[in-house]
């Protein structure tokens, strides 16, 4: 004879299983992280996973594990192959491009070999500007054996910043050790410390967010694979930027002109990219940026960039390159206008191919000395 | 529906089953109140209270209009009068507590609303004077919701008429892109069955807390089921007896399908964004079964929901589906899919059509008829979803398949009888059966999601590898 189970103790019993599952999964802690259908079942990505709103076949993943996990430069070296890893912001990633045209891409159909040895390039952008997320990435990076590093770098990502990101938050126990470990005086040091792991990030529902994205990053292999690209919807771009005309404002976020940058800049992160490095050859660049010719381009660059801060950060860039002994490119003007899709850092097709040339003998020069 | 939102409601509905009396009138204002909650945020931001409160006038005017003297007495209705009130002054309230987590805080000046509220009272007092000429009110009530509906499915003519409204008050027209008021494809057809039925005599009258509670039902509104007055009535007012674990279990059941296997699907389902960058045949179809999959999983993962919210309120909602994907033939999908709207448009336009027809004068041939009045229905089926060309196609495409497979039976049946004969060949039969029917209807969606009948034919094209 059957009883009817009485609501109750489905409930209890449900919640109890709940509570259970919850803590088997922060005691045993399960590197979900590192397992990945990327390189095995489908083919690695091309740059990092980062999500569009406007496209429900995109995915932001800010777990480093994860992110390396799915992209293609995790998968084994070759015996024949020269790797290069390339680390910057939203402009390397490249933004509102395909897969197909970004800088990595176009520097990969230029075809180069060297003593019989393929060179690779591999995109390790991420539309974020921070440099210290770009420590984490070459930090990271160490481990799948690249033959050199070129890190691109702007005003932007080296500013102080006074908010943290999901990234940053996403990986603070990480971002902290490497804030110590360097010295770096990262203004919102202690919010990232105060919002650091408690045991209820451990569990299943804290890390639930993680895992949602985690589970769609491993679905949507599938359909990049198929489709051959990670992007569905880019931007239909014009040839050039609507306006050439800069916005009025002189100050560069809340700094008047003539402030001191060294305050705000972090320039010991440069110092600790390098160290991070390791054996591979570093190349540092900054990175071309759109510079206006319209109204009020005597005041700015760009609508990111009044010219004061940005001369005087090129100076320091360029002095602490030249004390340090380190290669340096300087390329800031060295794309034209036509060949950006915004008035920023965002270059066209056109502009990601222009810079692969000019970077190029660069490159050979490292590694076909 | 977040599922946040589908847990809180469930607890309201458990909360609102604990009480003996006045169920009817709590149920009322809980409604209410869901529909100004969930209601999307407008471009327009006052059209956000102005929409939800629109049903509410609304369904009270369909009320004035189907009642009769005996249930519209003042002391059968003014608990409902207050409940109604309350809600939207409450709401429009918000402006002060700024409770905007539950509700926008940017309402309408209260007087203005004080202003509208007397305004409908008095058009209200006004209907329920009429005495004469019940008929053309009834004709004129229906024809006008189905101008309205109309209107809400083109969003073009939609957006033209609240720019001009916006520019005749001074204002930038530039304010009203896109306005949507959710369930009121689902009100319209509830209030337009009530209205039917009653001026057919078919429909006993109700209270205005009744009638409201029917048309407004929070778990049925935004995504059906299509419940029948009289039978929602009789469940609202028996005393309540839940079964506690086949509710949850069947609210639990459509969480599940809407947002773990829907959801999940729709990482893989076609789009108009996926399928230019679909090269293969194979890839097409799979994207495309994954739609296929994910619409059903998404709206009987719905159904599931609220008819599960309906068991704890002690109302059983009607059935909405019933395993569509799995019949042999296109008839009987039509049977199991979102079955309380075809079970709508049978009663109120498909045979009224068949009975005009028949008797016409003019004498049409048996399998014209059919084909028309299919035809006919299926594509009125797929305006109901948005006048579109899309949505027309859809209907059409359903309504040839449906010609199709009756006439096919029909020449099939003694053919088949004679080779039918062993549980194998049967079961040869119902499995292709299946097969075909599932793939008409999942070619059919391609009509249905995607914006216009041009990509549709280039998919198809696609998927047969003709393109």
């Amino acid at each position: 004879m059957t009883t009817k189970p009485r609501p109750i103790y489905v409930i209890v019993k449900a919640f109890s299983l709940f509570l259970l599952i919850n803590l088997l999964y922060a005691l045993i802690k399960p590197p979900v992280a590192d397992i990945s259908v990327y390189n095995t079942l489908v083919p690695g990505l091309e740059r990092m996973p980062f999500g569009n709103s406007h496209d429900p076949y995109t995915v932001t993943m800010d777990n480093v594990d994860a992110m390396f996990a799915a992209h293609k430069i995790s998968a084994k070296k070759a015996s024949n192959e020269i790797r290069v890893a390339l680390i910057g912001d939203s402009s390397v990633w490249g933004d509102s491009l395909s897969s197909h045209v970004t800088l990595a891409a176009q520097w990969n159909q230029l075809g180069m070999q060297c003593g019989g040895k393929q060179i690779k390039v591999y995109n390790l952008g991420y539309p974020h500007p921070s440099i210290i997320k770009d420590l984490i990435f070459i930090d990271e990076v160490k481990a799948k054996q690249p033959d050199v590093v070129i890190w691109f770098v702007t005003l932007n990502t080296l500013m102080n910043q006074d908010r943290l990101n999901p990234f940053l938050t996403g990986n603070s126990q990480r971002v902290l050790q490497m804030l110590d470990e360097y010295h770096i005086p990262f203004a919102p040091r202690e919010t990232l410390a105060e919002s650091d792991a408690g045991f209820y990030q451990t569990t299943l529902m804290g890390q639930r967010s993680f895992l949602a994205r985690w589970l769609r990053l491993q679905a949507l292999g599938l359909v990049w694979s198929a489709v051959g690209d990670d992007v569905h919807s880019p931007i239909k771009y014009s040839e050039t930027p609507g306006s050439l005309d800069v916005i009025k404002d002189p100050n560069y976020r809340t700094l008047p002109p003539g402030s001191d940058l060294r305050e705000s800049l972090l320039l010991t992160a440069l110092d600790a990219g390098h160290q991070l490095a390791g054996k591979a050859p570093l190349l540092m660049v900054n990175e071309p940026i759109f510079v206006a010719t319209g109204m009020h381009s005597e005041i700015r660059y760009n609508d990111l960039y009044p010219r004061w801060a940005y001369d005087q950060y090129r100076e320091l860039l360029a002095a602490q390159a030249l004390s340090n002994s380190w290669a340096y490119l300087d390329l800031w003007n060295t794309i034209p206008l036509k060949d950006f899709i915004d008035t920023g850092l965002h270059l066209h097709p056109n502009g990601e191919k222009l810079l692969a040339e000019k970077l190029n003998p660069a490159l050979l020069s490292m590694v076909c000395p | 529906m977040s599922v946040l939102q589908v847990l809180i409601l469930a607890c309201v509905a458990i909360l609102v089953n604990q009480l003996n009396k006045g169920r009817s009138f709590v149920l009322l204002g809980v409604s209410a109140l869901v529909i100004y909650w969930i209601h999307p945020v407008q471009d327009s931001i006052t059209l956000t209270f102005w929409i939800p409160t629109f049903t509410l006038m609304l369904t009270v005017i369909f009320w004035l209009i189907t009642s009769t003297l005996e249930v519209r007495s003042w002391k059968q209705n003014w608990g409902a009068v207050l409940v109604l009130l309350g809600v939207v002054i409450l709401v429009d309230l918000n402006r002060y507590f700024q409770i905007t987590s539950l509700f926008i805080a940017d309402t309408p000046r209260v007087q203005l609303v004080l202003v509208a509220l007397l305004g409908f009272a008095i058009v209200s007092f006004l209907l329920s004077r009429v005495k004469k000429f019940l008929a053309i009110v009834f004709v004129v009530a229906t024809l006008g919701l189905v101008a309205m509906l109309v209107l809400l499915k083109i969003p073009s003519a939609l957006t033209t008429l609240i720019e001009t409204v916006i520019s005749l008050r001074g204002k930038d027209a530039g304010e009203a892109s896109v306005i949507s008021w959710l369930g009121f494809s689902y009100v319209a057809f509830r209030l337009m069955h009530t209205a039917i039925d009653r001026n057919a005599g078919r429909l006993k009258a109700v209270t205005l807390a009744e009638y409201v509670n029917y048309v407004i039902f929070f778990p049925a509104f935004s995504a059906g089921p299509i419940d029948r007055l009289e039978r929602f009535s009789r469940d609202l007012n028996e005393p309540i007896s839940v079964n506690w674990l086949v509710a949850g279990s069947r609210l639990f059941k459509g969480l599940f399908k809407k947002f773990v296997i829907a959801d999940g699907l729709a990482w893989f389902a076609l789009s108009d964004i996926l399928f230019p960058n679909v090269h293969s045949a194979a890839w097409m179809w799979f994207f495309l079964y994954a739609y296929s999959l994910r619409i059903y999983f998404d709206f009987s993962g719905y159904t599931d929901m609220a008819i599960g919210l309906g068991m704890l309120l002690g109302v059983q909602l009607p059935e909405n589906f019933d395993a569509p994907y799995l019949k042999p033939n296109l008839t009987q999908f039509w049977n199991s899919w979102h079955m309380t709207l075809t079970q709508w448009f049978r009663s109120y336009f498909f045979n009224p059509l068949t009975r005009f027809m028949r008797s016409s004068k003019i004498s049409l041939p048996i399998w014209l008829l059919i084909f028309v009045t299919q035809l006919v229905t299926m594509m009125l089926i797929g305006l109901w979803h948005g006048i579109t060309w899309g949505f027309l196609l859809w209907g059409a495409w359903h309504g040839v398949g449906l010609f199709v497979q009756n006439r096919l039976s029909e020449w099939m049946r003694p053919r088949v009888a004679a080779w039918n004969n062993t549980p194998r060949r049967e079961a040869i039969l119902k499995y292709s059966g299946i097969f075909f029917t599932f793939h008409y209807v999942t070619l059919g969606w391609l009509f249905f999601f995607l914006p216009n009948p041009y990509m549709a034919w280039n998919v198809m094209l696609k998927l047969f590898g003709a393109a």
